[in-house]
């Protein structure tokens, strides 16, 4: 009997789409209950084999690219196609040499800090991120599976050919090609058959592991950013608390009790660790503690009873869930900080490479969409593809938009709340978080451009530029 | 040499055996030696003026060819952009030493063990650097001298892309000198430039290196002040911590202030250099479209294509890696742990917040920041030129 991997952080989480990633043929190893050297070996084999059966057909692809690359409609179809699965075959390879910070990106979030009175604001948010989570990853896996069975649909509708050239008279002439959903040299004759069945097998498996290796990726990547987000959410949320609790220590505030109420009853869904509740779990160090007493400005003496330093009669504990409460805030913020700096640097490089190839491919489909001249299948296909490239890009553009949103909203948060009342320390800790959060945390595409909404409203706007003015040219 | 200032060490030997960069101060030379060193730069800064000038007679009088002009045009706008780098180390001899020696400075090279296996990898990939640049440079002005030898072997008549006033087709020995004064001429135009290139460059690519120093001290100043207190009982935490964080600003300073120098005296010429960089490119790529894939020139045009690369992306690439690493400032100020230091520290270390906040553009010409965006618009408008180029033909 197999026992379940002990997975913690972000891999406990995105769990169903590494195991759907594993599924698809990527060379990631980890993560697994087994690690026996027999099933390791296994695994790698499966992968390889994978990997290999996908570059051959690719290659196979690329050489009837050439082959019939004398005719313009027919050579713009084939490169469209071959750079359409290019996204593939990139994040396939980059993936398997980068998969040590993929591994550490994961890892980031596996031991977070907590306190106390924000446990179940922070389960809230965590909840809010697994569900938006899986629901990209149930709608992204549903896209895949509609793309492929209508592209295998669409094979089956109109003419079965493809064009080439007339050397002599210089026109279009068309010859029959197999009616198989890609066009691929194969070095059998695949026009009729058990040939035939054969090729389309593998045509079918090929388009859903391929789309499939693509999409995987990059929901993990939007999955990593939806994550941060909702770190961010939650944090924005305690702000409020946070400076009352502040306020509480210095200033008569009537309902203080209130503030502590998290941390007398126990009524959240998940069980606090006993280390949560421990304070020596809040503070690290005894000096940390020292300091902080000693910059509010003065020790207290009696515990329970009002006095000048302590208007609202805190315990000593309470006391020190107010004082621990903007640490565990700020901790959990750089923690963020470096789980989106992480992301940027894992993935920031195959985002260009995305973007580079979307751009030529859509400069291609402006072009070929000019062709389109009735309900068709070639209408049908070129929509398909010019949909479907710009789902992609849209895809993490309105993830990476929504992280620049929140991170810079956070400001708003420490602004709105009522930082008036804090502690002079509060005060400063305002200062300095809002002078961090005045520069939104976005990803970057290997420092070439931001991700963002403003990027797909552009490569949107020239393909747009693009097709009108071939439209003009015709 | 102190660590940070051995990373254009080379660049440094290869300027002053071309008499392009005069011989450091300090050092013990002669007198005599300083003076011949300082004759044999004019003479350098001569030569090129007096080849440049025959280019442009040359380019004067074949100006209808559109073959021969283009041929000599990109050679001659390439020869610009190194003569006024060559006219800068000139005139501002005297910042540029200044700026060397400021590497030289105790807050460059204070450093951890950690930090100074960092400088020691500035410094090699910056030999490396400049190494692979001027070899390719060298190898290109040698492939050019072939095809003139190739074609006079064969009895064919040469033409050398600039005017020499003598007839060289009909006799060996006038050609070998013209040959000769034509090699002279371009590889040490070659090496200079890509040198100086080089050299703005490493300065660049140092300053990176030491903002990565200053924030990796700057997450960790707290823990250095208890660690120090620690160590020397009889230091406070707070004056430790407010020593500490004085010398961040100070390093900050430094830093800002050789990006300063760097740009005061180099500024102009990166402007002048991506203007023509575009043109030339273009230029380039016209000659190259109507070559045969697989001759000499082929390569050579190929090779030169990818030094103007290479030198556009050689600014634009450091010139934005020091303003990624200094928006990354802000970040490490926030990474240290703030919480819990003295008040007055946190105060502080607000206002230095705000200043960094500013990031460390270097501009060229005080318009044109260096940046990735910047590369790819020079090569999109080489792009254009060179379509409407090929429309006009």
């Amino acid at each position: 009997m197999m026992t379940k991997v002990k997975t913690q952080g972000l891999v406990t989480d995105l769990m169903p789409n590494i195991k759907l990633m594993q599924a698809a043929g990527h060379f990631l190893f980890n993560y697994h209950s087994d690690n026996s050297g027999m099933s390791m070996l296994l695994r790698k084999v499966y992968s390889s084999v994978h990997a290999v059966l996908i570059v051959v057909n690719y290659v196979c692809m690329a050489i009837n690219m050439a082959q019939y690359s004398d005719e313009v409609n027919e050579l713009t179809a084939n490169t469209i196609t071959v750079l359409f699965f290019a996204h593939s075959v990139i994040k396939l390879l980059f993936f398997a040499l980068n998969s040590k910070s993929f591994y550490r990106t994961l890892a980031i979030w596996n031991q977070s800090n907590s306190h106390p009175l924000f446990t179940e604001s922070d389960a809230r948010y965590h909840q809010l991120a697994l569900t938006k989570m899986r629901r990209l990853l149930y709608c992204i896996c549903g896209v895949t599976v509609l793309s492929v069975a209508s592209w295998v649909t669409l094979t089956f509708f109109g003419e079965s050919v493809r064009f080439i050239a007339n050397k002599e008279t210089n026109e279009t002439m068309t010859e029959p090609a197999p009616r198989l959903p890609l066009k691929a040299w194969y070095p059998f004759n695949t026009m009729s058959g058990t040939m035939y069945i054969a090729a389309f097998a593998l045509q079918i498996y090929w388009l859903l592991f391929s789309m499939a290796i693509a999409n995987l990726l990059d929901v993990m990547f939007c999955s990593w950013l939806i994550f941060a987000c909702e770190q961010l959410q939650h944090l924005k949320a305690i702000m409020k608390p946070l400076m009352e609790l502040s306020a509480s220590l210095d200033t008569y505030r009537p309902n203080t009790a209130e503030l502590f109420r998290a941390s007398s009853t126990e009524k959240s869904e998940k069980v606090p660790d006993p280390v949560d509740l421990d304070i020596r779990g809040i503070y690290s160090t005894q000096q940390d503690f020292g300091i902080t007493l000693r910059g509010a400005g003065g020790k207290l003496q009696t515990f329970g009873q009002p006095t000048p330093n302590n208007p609202n009669g805190l315990t000593q504990k309470q006391e020190m869930l107010a004082r621990s409460a903007i640490k565990y805030w700020v901790e959990r913020h750089k923690h963020v900080v470096r789980l989106v700096a992480s992301i940027g640097d894992t993935y920031g490089t195959a985002l260009l490479f995305h973007m580079l190839i979307s751009t030529i491919t859509l400069t291609l489909l402006a072009y070929q969409a000019t062709k389109i001249d009735g309900v068709n299948v070639y209408a049908f296909s070129t929509l398909g593809y010019l949909t479907y490239t710009l789902g992609q890009v849209f895809h993490f553009c309105i993830f990476g938009n929504r992280l620049i949103e929140e991170s810079s909203s956070v400001m708003e948060a420490a602004y709105s709340c009522q930082w008036y009342d804090g502690s002079e320390e509060a005060k400063t800790f305002v200062q300095i978080v809002c002078q961090q959060c005045q520069k939104a945390m976005s990803i970057s595409g290997a420092k070439f451009f931001t991700v963002s909404l403003d990027l797909f409203a552009s490569v949107l706007g020239a393909v747009v530029t693009y097709f009108m003015v071939l439209v003009q040219l015709k | 040499m102190s660590l940070a200032g051995s990373c254009v060490a080379l660049h440094l030997r290869f300027l002053r055996c071309c008499g392009y960069c005069r011989l450091a101060g300090g050092d013990g030379y002669p007198p005599l030696l300083r003076w011949l060193h300082h004759a044999y730069r004019y003479f350098a800064l001569a030569l090129m003026t007096a080849y440049l000038l025959q280019q442009c007679v040359y380019a004067y009088q074949e100006q209808t060819d559109m073959d021969k002009l283009a041929r000599v045009m990109f050679l001659l706008l390439c020869h610009v952009t190194s003569i006024t780098k060559q006219i800068v180390f000139h005139v501002d001899a005297e910042r540029i030493d200044e700026m060397i020696t400021g590497l030289d400075d105790r807050l460059y090279n204070e450093v951890s063990e950690k930090q100074a296996q960092l400088l020691s990898t500035t410094c090699v990939r910056a030999a490396r650097l400049v190494r692979v640049y001027t070899g390719t440079a060298f190898i290109t002005c040698t492939l050019w001298i072939v095809f003139p030898i190739l074609e006079y072997a064969n009895g064919r008549p040469v033409d050398f892309p600039f005017w020499a006033g003598i007839d060289y087709n009909h006799s060996s020995i006038r050609f070998l000198l013209v040959l000769l004064y034509s090699y002279y001429a371009t590889s040490l135009e070659g090496i200079a430039n890509t040198t100086m290139d080089a050299f703005i460059a490493t300065i660049l690519y140092q300053c990176q290196t030491q903002l990565k120093i200053l924030r990796m001290n700057i997450e960790i100043l707290p823990d250095r002040a208890r660690a120090i207190v620690k160590k020397e009982s009889n230091q406070k935490y707070e004056a430790v911590l407010w020593k500490l964080f004085i010398e961040c600003l100070t390093h900050y300073k430094k830093i800002t202030s050789t990006s300063k120098i760097l740009q005061d005296i180099f500024g102009t010429v990166i402007l002048i250099q991506f203007a023509i960089g575009g043109w030339t490119l273009c230029m380039a790529a016209y000659k190259l479209v109507s070559l045969n894939v697989l001759s000499i020139e082929f390569a050579s045009i190929t090779l030169f294509i990818m030094c103007i690369f290479i030198e556009l992306l050689l600014f634009c690439y450091y010139g934005n890696e020091v303003k990624v690493e200094s928006d990354r400032l802000v970040e490490s100020l926030y990474a240290m742990q703030w919480l819990g230091t003295p008040l007055r520290f946190q105060r502080s270390l607000l206002v230095f917040m705000e200043r960094a906040k500013q990031p460390l553009r270097p501009v060229a010409g005080r318009i044109i920041p260096l940046s990735l965006e910047t590369f790819l618009t020079i090569i999109k408008s080489s792009y254009t030129f060179y379509a409407v180029l090929r429309q006009t033909k």
